[in-house]
């Protein structure tokens, strides 16, 4: 065994070493640019420079809103209400932004309704509005359910565009005018308003934490974990924007006014705004800010690939832009603009879907099991 | 110590009738049967412990069945889990060789029973586990070192003909063989493909980490895979190689443990290259043992019980072959089978079969895809008019969804089986087409299916679109999408 060891190993190690170098003369060495990147420092830098400025400023446009919304309380004017109106349509950009990141300390505390759930039911938001026994209060909101609450029922009580729904004021009432007539409905926007600022405060906290425990750290230490969880969510975000907006605007009976509440965005007009936000979103992360995003970890592998899906994001968004006016009226009028988006990001979807997700070794939903 | 080893000299025939006949030490076979029943218990407490058993039988409506077998249904809840502890038990049984026959009779159609519930669970090493677990049946594993011989001594054998062993041997090599010659395609050899895509996914790795995502190292491997699956055997065989070859097999297997997700077949393939070491090695084994027990335990009580394993009997009594011409023919059909089957995929494709998926399974094409798909369907009625787009999540799984979109077969037993469901729903004229999109080996996506054909029908044999001549998806129209009315 020791003259095997001695020799013979010897000699192989030998023929290992040259098929190895041979391996890396003749593939070359590998570019210096190549050399810089790590998963672990573009998570870092998509935690650092995307995540948690997105958060930063979700917190501080929440915080605005709710002092906006406190100011229309003491003073219920139009002037005041345009004022929240604007604060909220910063909030929901600054919200759908990450609409394509649902994860992390947004999900572990339980969040994602209050920035995402939109399919909020007025019945019960004019329930706790006409019930004066209860007491407004953290309580109230604490034990209400995600339909009554959130960015999305603030939405449904600064606009005055009605789906037609069981137990909502008509069409003809303003929301100026309901809110005037009701101390306790203004009250409860000021507390939903309060809620949503408390709690984007709490996840800006979170990713602005530093640390060995820190949301940051966890997603740069989090490796292919991170990346297939990444990949999944903004694949995940870009079949929702094709099938439950844009898509679903286009299969939307006649007629549509009387449907708002089933097209997200529609009772404050940014449907539209909704779909290029989210898919302004995904972009960003693909790209990164000012440093490192998924589009350097696909480069790696597969050049083309990675300037094939910029390619087809830009094209994807210029289609959402062209469409040109919300949903629940392009799709009356402007159903070919609303086609040829659905196509771009049918297409922009697909890319994610399969050659983004097989070039990184990333599975789509896959949840266990082993594989040969 | 007196061994038996295999040599031409014990048969005094030919070599093909000493490869049959020449008697050998039970000792390996019986140690592969304990390692195996081992390892196969692992790998059922494993399979109950991440869940898996729920995950991927209870968990659907609708499983994949094979073709003849769509009456293999899962046991219902609480069953099928009784079911894989039945079978980490059984498994205990054939490692410590009680109640031998039945306890492998039992596993192989228990094991084989859970594999054929579902096509989306198919995986090369359960397959093997489920070859293994059926030779086992009729090879005298049990005659030694088990717990019949040890209650039935008239059991107790020393020896085994050859070709018990050799038939586990054979086994052994098809496996590597087909997987070498499956390497043998130019994604492996000329781009390195899948494991640039594989190694690189592990370069957060410490240590070695940073190697993974190099361009060479992907190619360093893909062709050391190549080259080791294609030899390893050839080096095991040899008594001169076998040392070095054997360390080979542990490095493989346990690089490819820890860099990939591949189960129990790491464990399997180490415990099986023991059957290529000479006979009488677990004999040798325990007498090292015996020394160590020796110098660590005082009384040397383990000391004497390991040597009095290891020793070999002074007359050694050798397991005689009832009917050797029904045997000869028995084996030559079973290794006829052994290599037909596995040649199949080189026979029915003008394509990659990893593709077409025709011959895919069954033939060894271990480890040489990352093949990625996403599937939509739609359905149509001609006579009504109706159509919708059907989401297959009301049917099946995300793992199912995930595993049938790259497996062209998988998505037309799918289809039809909406077809069938939207029949009963009314839709007496139904038609399903899907659009279906897969990238193989990190080459742009390209349509899999004609989506103009009606997969609830009858297909022509062209239905999968060929992998090469296509343009890649980016450029494909999307227009016959969305034509559906609403969603099923």
């Amino acid at each position: 065994m020791n003259r095997f060891f001695g020799g013979r190993l010897s000699a192989w190690a030998a023929v290992w070493i040259s098929f190895v170098l041979t391996a890396q003369c003749i593939h070359g060495q590998t570019a210096p640019e190549k050399k810089n990147f790590s998963r672990e420092a573009m998570l870092r830098a998509l935690a650092q420079k995307v995540i948690a400025p997105g958060y930063a400023r979700l917190a501080a446009e929440c915080r605005a809103l709710a002092n906006d919304i406190e100011q229309f309380n003491s003073s219920p004017n139009q002037a005041e209400l345009d004022g929240a109106r604007q604060a909220w349509i910063a909030a929901f950009d600054a919200a759908d932004s990450l609409r394509c990141f649902q994860t992390g300390s947004v999900a572990d505390r339980e969040f994602v309704s209050t920035f995402y759930y939109w399919q909020v039911v007025p019945i019960r938001i004019e329930g706790i509005v006409k019930d004066s026994s209860r007491t407004i209060d953290q309580a109230l909101l604490g034990n209400a359910g995600a339909t009554v609450k959130g960015l999305y029922a603030m939405e449904y009580l600064l606009f005055d565009r009605r789906g037609g729904q069981l137990a909502e004021p008509p069409d003809s009432a303003k929301a100026l005018d309901l809110l005037s007539a009701s101390q306790r409905r203004r009250e409860y926007l000021v507390a939903v308003a309060r809620d949503v600022a408390d709690k984007a405060g709490l996840l800006s906290g979170d990713w602005s934490a530093t640390g060995p425990q820190s949301a940051v750290e966890k997603f740069a230490a989090g490796g292919q974990s991170s990346v297939n969880l990444l990949v999944n969510q903004l694949t995940q975000s870009i079949e929702n924007t094709l099938q439950n907006h844009l898509n679903f605007a286009l299969t939307l009976p006649a007629p549509i006014d009387s449907q708002l509440n089933r097209i997200k965005g529609s009772r404050s007009g940014s449907s539209l705004q909704s779909v290029i936000v989210a898919l302004e979103g995904v972009d960003k992360f693909y790209r990164g800010e000012n440093g490192l995003g998924l589009r350097d970890s696909v480069n790696r592998l597969d050049p083309a690939l990675a300037t094939r899906v910029q390619d087809k994001l830009r094209a994807a968004i210029a289609a959402a832009r062209d469409i040109g006016e919300p949903l629940e009226r392009a799709a009356v009028d402007k159903r070919a603009a609303v086609q040829n988006a659905v196509d771009q990001t049918r297409a922009l979807e697909i890319l994610f879907k399969v050659d983004l997700a097989s070039v990184l070794g990333v599975t789509i939903t896959f949840t266990s099991g082993d594989g040969d | 110590m007196t061994a038996i080893r295999e040599s031409r000299a014990d048969c005094g025939e030919s070599a093909l009738s000493c490869w049959f006949t020449a008697p050998v030490d039970i000792a390996s076979l019986a140690a592969f049967r304990v390692l195996f029943g081992l390892v196969m218990a692992a790998g059922m407490t494993r399979f109950l412990a991440k869940g898996w058993v729920t995950e991927i039988y209870l968990r659907s409506r609708f499983h994949f069945p094979y073709p003849g077998f769509e009456w293999v249904r899962p046991w219902p809840d609480e069953w099928m889990h009784i079911h894989f502890v039945l079978l980490a038990l059984l498994a205990l049984m054939i490692a410590v060789g009680f109640c031998y026959r039945a306890a492998t009779v039992l596993f192989c159609l228990g094991f084989t029973y859970v594999e054929l519930i579902d096509q989306t669970a198919y995986l090369n090493h359960y397959y093997l586990a489920s070859l293994f677990s059926g030779l086992l049946i009729f090879l005298p594993a049990h005659r030694g070192w088990s717990v019949d011989a040890w209650l039935k001594p008239s059991l107790q054998r020393d020896a085994s003909p050859a070709c018990a062993l050799n038939l586990l041997r054979f086994q052994i090599a098809v496996v590597y063989v087909f997987a070498g010659l499956a390497k043998l395609n130019s994604d492996w050899i000329l781009h390195a493909q899948p494991l640039r895509i594989w190694l690189a996914a592990q370069s957060c790795l410490p240590l070695i980490g940073p190697w993974l995502g190099q361009e060479w190292v992907a190619y360093a491997a893909s062709w050391f895979g190549a080259i080791y699956d294609l030899t390893i055997v050839f080096f095991l065989l040899r008594r001169r190689t076998r040392p070095a070859a054997f360390l080979a097999v542990v490095f493989f297997h346990v690089a490819t443990w820890i860099l990939f997700n591949i189960g129990m077949f790491p464990w399997i393939m180490i415990a099986a290259s023991t059957l290529f070491f000479a006979p009488d090695w677990p004999r040798h084994f325990l007498s090292a043992c015996a020394v160590i027990a020796g110098r660590l335990t005082p009384g040397g009580r383990w000391s004497h019980r390991l040597d009095a394993l290891a020793m070999p009997a002074a007359s050694p009594k050798m397991i005689a072959i009832r009917r050797p011409r029904l045997a000869a023919a028995l084996l030559v059909a079973y290794a006829a089978a052994q290599v037909l089957v596995p040649v199949r995929p080189y026979l029915l494709n003008a394509e990659n079969p990893a593709w077409t998926y025709r011959g895919f399974n069954w033939a060894w094409q271990v480890m040489i895809a990352e093949k990625t798909g996403y599937v939509e369907f739609h359905a149509r009625d001609p006579a009504t008019g109706w159509s919708a787009r059907i989401q297959a999540s009301r049917y099946i799984s995300p793992r199912q969804e995930t595993l049938m979109a790259q497996d062209p077969f998988l998505i037309r037993e799918f289809a039809r089986h909406i077809a069938q469901d939207l029949r009963t729903r009314g839709h007496a004229h139904v038609q399903v087409f899907a659009d279906a999109f897969a990238a193989l080996n990190g080459n742009p996506s390209r349509r899999l299916i004609d989506p103009n054909v009606n997969l609830a029908g009858v297909t022509s044999y062209d239905w999968i679109l060929p992998l090469r001549t296509q343009v890649s998806t980016n450029s494909v129209a999307t227009s016959r999408l969305y034509q559906g009315k609403g969603e099923e």
